[in-house]
């Protein structure tokens, strides 16, 4: 088995498809890290996450999962990565038990005990046909599957979307338990930012098929502030430390993208700390540079 | 090994209903053909010899033509497959495009196998009814409708995995369809040239619709249609469909999305 850092290495992808582009994308998931993907819907995730499973073509760029090529080691990377849809791709008239005799042949560290557990602790009966299973079950059904052939690379593409906030919880619980060995790693794109602020280690964020964040978690929230002033006041700030400017009755607020800094050229502002969502959404709007 | 009796096993269990009902269907349709043999040719025997070989050889077609069809028709599993999204998630799996076809190859050769073994297993029961062989004509007869129904098959799952769109696969079906009818027309008259017969309705001399000439090479046909050569000929064609069949499905299963 090759020795790899990074489970995901992107290098200068580039997708074209009529009126949208996935332009030049580059970013790595290191090996035991959960990569959160964010961005709104249409920015590029789901392409990215095509891409890199080799479901469509790439123009140019390369792409390496697990230290090896997307393309030409597909059979040996599918072996050992598992993916998370939105939606159950498995066929309604068949139940748990058929499932696990169709993945037993495919995976050879298929494990039908670890499978067993997961759906005991899911509660998903073994007999029932998939599609009498409701929304919730069929989403933790598809991870129980991905979870039981010992994957060292999970990618899902807004798994958690469209579930109740007790199921989310308990599946992104069951997420940090599956990296403790520190072997595995998780790329999990999502426009629901607080799920990937509880979790993440790391966060990239697409937007319009350009990346423009990528980094540590912590490192991103605590680079990015909100400044709050006087809409008078907005012309004294240097346009090179604003992401957007977001108007309010009250007067504006500031996105920065280096607090620490802000912090001494603007003393008398106030400057709150900034979650992904805010950082998203000002992002999102960096062309307009002011919005309300 | 495993990873073939994974493969089949999905396409068995996603087939079984729909070929349970053809099952049914053409047992019941051999039950049909069977039944004026079971309750007059078999009294006596040795009153069926010419007509009972013409009735014969029309039903052990009317059933050999039966279980090609249902043999050779799509089993509907590359649609359902779009519908579920199993067809994107197969390429997150680690099955070759060539392991998955020849699971297809496979399935679809079990159920031709099933349809194939009734049919002659009819004939032979014909046999023992009547003391008319025509197990041949049945076994040729089926291999070569289901070659044929296989050809629409390969067509359609060309079709399927061909377009890119709903707009390109309404675009694609309907040439396909035209062509079919095309081909349809030119084997008629091929066929008719070939038998020399009559056009539907126009009789000659005495009323027969085919002189006496025609008859004979007609019988030439059906003699040659029960020939060890035509078994041979129609296994060649069936094996060359496959192939055919195999390299569609291969490719679908090697394509990616746009």
């Amino acid at each position: 088995m090759t020795a790899f850092e990074n489970a995901i290495e992107i290098r200068g992808v580039t997708k074209r498809y009529d009126g949208f582009t996935l332009d030049n994308i580059s970013f790595d998931v290191p090996k035991g890290c959960i990569m959160g993907f964010i961005g709104q819907n249409g920015a590029g995730k789901t392409t990215t996450i095509r891409s890199l499973l080799h479901i469509t073509d790439i123009d140019s760029g390369e792409i390496r999962l697990l230290g090896l090529d997307h393309v030409k080691d597909e059979t040996a990377i599918k072996k050992r990565i598992a993916v998370v849809f939105d939606e159950l791709p498995f066929h309604d008239v068949f139940t748990a038990k058929d499932m696990a005799r169709i993945f037993e042949g495919m995976y050879p560290e298929w494990d039908n005990a670890i499978y067993t557990q997961y759906l005991e602790r899911f509660q998903l009966p073994v007999k029932k046909k998939i599609g009498q299973f409701s929304k919730g079950m069929k989403m933790k059904f598809q991870i129980a599957c991905a979870l039981s052939h010992n994957a060292e690379l999970l990618v899902m593409d807004e798994a958690t979307t469209g579930l109740d906030p007790v199921v989310r919880d308990e599946i992104l619980h069951i997420f940090m338990e599956y990296l403790q060995n520190g072997e595995r790693s998780i790329l999990m794109s999502s426009h629901i930012t607080s799920d990937l602020e509880k979790i993440a280690d790391m966060v990239t964020f697409i937007d319009r098929g350009k990346i423009l964040l990528t980094g540590y978690k912590d490192e991103i929230i605590e680079q990015h502030g909100i400044l709050k002033c006087d809409t008078e006041r907005i012309a004294e700030i240097d346009a090179e430390d604003i992401v957007s400017i977001r108007l309010n009755n009250f007067g504006a607020e500031v996105m920065v993208h280096d607090r620490e800094n802000a912090s001494y050229k603007y003393r008398d502002c106030v400057i709150d700390p900034a979650s992904l969502d805010d950082i998203m959404l000002y992002y999102v709007h960096r062309e307009m540079k002011e919005w309300s | 090994m495993k990873l073939y009796r994974s493969l089949v096993y999905r396409e068995l269990k996603l087939t079984r209903k729909r070929f349970l009902i053809m099952l049914v269907l053409f047992l019941l349709t051999g039950l049909l053909l069977l039944m004026p043999f079971l309750i007059g040719a078999a009294d006596d025997p040795a009153n069926a010899d010419e007509d009972a070989f013409s009735v014969l050889f029309l039903c052990s077609a009317t059933l050999a033509a039966t279980g090609g069809v249902l043999a050779g028709t799509n089993n509907g599993i590359l649609k359902a497959d779009i519908a579920s999204g199993w067809k994107r998630y197969a390429w997150v799996l680690p099955a070759k495009p060539v392991q998955s076809a020849v699971a297809d190859v496979l399935v679809k050769l079990l159920w031709a196998g099933v349809f194939g073994l009734l049919s002659a297993g009819f004939a032979a029961l014909c046999l023992h009814l009547t003391g008319c062989n025509v197990l041949l004509h049945t076994i040729n007869g089926f291999l070569l409708v289901t070659a044929a129904t296989l050809v629409i098959d390969v067509v359609y799952t060309a079709i399927v995995s061909l377009a890119k769109s709903g707009k390109e696969l309404t675009k694609f079906i309907l040439i396909a369809t035209g062509g079919t009818f095309a081909l349809f027309v030119i084997l008629s008259r091929v066929f008719d040239k070939m038998a020399g017969t009559t056009t539907i309705g126009q009789t000659v001399d005495g009323g027969d619709l085919l002189t006496e000439a025609q008859q004979e090479r007609l019988m030439q046909m059906i003699d040659f249609l029960g020939s060890g050569t035509m078994t041979l000929i129609a296994a060649g064609i069936l094996a060359a469909v496959c192939a055919v069949y195999f390299l569609v499905l291969r490719n679908a299963y090697e394509r990616r999305e746009a």
